[in-house]
């Protein structure tokens, strides 16, 4: 009996692991004959281009924002404020920005754009993704530099180097290929994100039809979810989802590329 | 070898370098933790206390507390179905991947789970409600409670991650013993139920605290579903949105600037929860560690 129940068990977790591949493969199945049968119109194609364009000038300037804060907030916590109380606490800061809905980083550009904030749409975009963003790259690079080890900066500091030139000459060079990296994933991970943008989007076509001033502003993340969205959901929606897969795998295999390149070179 | 002689430098005890210990961080590393602080303070500042940066907040209308209480009575819905799927597929799943170990379906199972794990919810929402229902409409024209077929989305979307996280979990327990109970003859799945499971109880808490924060976190698999009235009916007058689904949409309808105090109430509840769901994680992990 034992036997039997234990096969069932495994039996039915197999199934309920497979569960979320299978409803994806149908889902993928979906996709593709949707993409076969679709006609890509002008209009499509050049809302496509529009959002491609405007979704890599995002991801540029938010990533000009985030990334040197959040790599100088991961040094300074993993190699000069582990266990003094300003360390601990702008480390419990960084985790809770990490945790909060992505949607209400959003609101922060709606706040600036409400307060009249003579904004380009790109950076009132950027501004929103670089505030979500800074947190996960800060942790990111908190990780990657804790991963080196400790007894080479003790051995560093036996042979009387300064901390600073054991990170600059020691810890920096091993911790680039890893945080390099860690930083594309960030990035890939911004690229998908919806929320902030969706949020703005919705504002600023409200703000147009009250007649307030304001601008246009095109991502691929959006412009899925507009096109998705609504009583009459067309076909344009799944070419737009498509693309938007095509540029998240892209930029994981450009990752990859980079990741290996940035490893096979000499280090100092 | 006289006992009054004092001992020679090197036997004595040293103590242990402390990492922090005499490092100064330079100016512009110190600068930058100031500021990334500071900006934080002011993100949180200006999302729970919007009259700080000069937004006027009117005074609480019932109106608003009714439309909150609504919206948490949804959110808490959504949020227990998604999770409660993803939970159960998702254990599943990262058992089968720890029974399957590196056989090719195991595998292969991995790539299939980390390849999902990286799809935005937009594109998973874009499927399910611009495609799927629409086809499903046409072939089965029943009718589908879009709060439950939002949820259960929702939970098929977290699956995945929730896998490879209960992967790690059970994978990082007493690797040691776990061999050395193989070694002496026991089964796998034996060693998985006596062993391993009991003793991951703590940290299947803090998965299941940390898959509820990312649930309450997502907005676009709710807000598709909302915007698809054509394809699944549900009674009217049942409040669809969840609380970021809420706010996603306030920028569209213009609540954002016309209807300030209740998006600043569904935000103060959000941010309450995300934070307190956050710290009540880390402490449930900090526990499990340190059994």
């Amino acid at each position: 009996v034992r036997a039997r129940v234990a096969l069932t068990v495994t039996a039915v977790c197999r199934g309920a692991a497979l569960l979320p591949v299978v409803i994806a493969a149908a889902g993928v199945l979906l996709l593709i004959e949707n993409a076969r049968s679709a006609e890509v119109s002008i209009h499509l194609g050049a809302a496509l281009r529009l959002a491609a364009v405007g979704s890599v000038e995002l991801l540029a300037a938010s990533a000009l924002l985030s990334v040197p804060l959040g790599v100088a907030v991961g040094i300074y916590l993993a190699e000069f404020g582990q266990r003094s109380a300003w360390g601990r606490a702008l480390r419990l800061l960084v985790h809770q920005l990490s945790v909060l809905p992505p949607v209400l980083y959003g609101l922060v550009g709606v706040h600036l754009l409400l307060r009249g904030a003579t904004l380009d749409p790109v950076w009132a975009g950027a501004l929103p993704l670089a505030l979500l963003a800074w947190p996960w790259i800060a942790q990111t690079a908190e990780d990657v530099f804790a991963r080196v080890p400790e007894a080479q900066r003790e051995a560093a500091a036996a042979l009387g180097a300064r901390p600073w030139s054991t990170f600059r000459w020691l810890v920096w060079p091993q911790a680039v290929p890893r945080l390099t990296v860690g930083i594309v994933q960030v990035l890939v991970r911004l690229l998908a994100e919806a929320a902030p943008l969706v949020l703005l989007q919705g504002f600023l076509r409200w703000a147009c039809a009250q007649g307030r001033p304001c601008h246009a502003l095109a991502s691929l993340p959006a412009l899925v979810f507009s096109l998705s969205s609504g009583t009459e959901p067309g076909q344009q929606g799944g070419l737009a989802a498509l693309a938007l897969l095509a540029a998240i795998a892209a930029t994981c295999w450009l990752t990859r590329v980079l990741y290996r390149r940035v490893a096979r070179a000499p280090q100092p | 070898l006289d006992p009054a002689a004092p001992k020679p430098e090197t036997l004595r005890p040293q103590a242990q370098p402390r990492r922090s210990d005499n490092r100064q961080a330079p100016f512009t590393l110190r600068l930058s933790a100031a500021l990334a602080a500071a900006l934080g303070v002011a993100v949180l500042a200006s999302l729970l206390f919007p009259s700080l940066i000069g937004l006027p907040t009117a005074a609480t209308a019932p109106s608003d507390a009714l439309l909150l209480a609504a919206l948490m009575q949804s959110t808490a819905v959504v949020v227990s179905i998604a999770v409660s799927i993803a939970l159960l597929c998702g254990v599943a799943g990262g058992v089968t991947l720890i029974e399957l170990g590196r056989r090719p379906w195991g595998q292969r199972l991995h790539t299939a789970y980390r390849l999902l794990n990286a799809v935005p919810s937009v594109v998973v929402g874009c499927v399910a409600f611009g495609l799927a229902s629409r086809s499903l409409t046409h072939l089965v024209p029943v009718g589908v409670a879009q709060r439950v077929v939002a949820s259960v989305v929702l939970g098929l979307f977290l699956a995945p991650g929730v896998a490879l996280a209960t992967e790690r979990t059970l994978s990082s327990d007493g690797a040691a013993l776990e061999e050395t109970v193989r070694g002496l003859g026991a089964q796998p799945s034996r060693v998985l139920r006596q062993l391993v499971l009991p003793g991951s109880t703590l940290k299947f808490s803090a998965l299941a605290f940390s898959t509820t924060s990312r649930a309450l976190g997502d907005a676009l698999i709710v807000s598709l579903a909302a915007s698809q009235k054509a394809w699944l009916d549900f009674p009217s007058g049942v409040v669809m949105d969840t609380l970021p689904s809420f706010l996603l949409d306030s920028g569209a309808t213009g609540a954002v600037a016309m209807n300030r105090t209740a998006v600043y109430l569904v935000v103060l509840v959000l941010v309450g929860s995300s934070i307190t769901l956050k710290g009540v994680c880390d402490w449930v992990q900090s526990e499990a560690e340190g059994r």
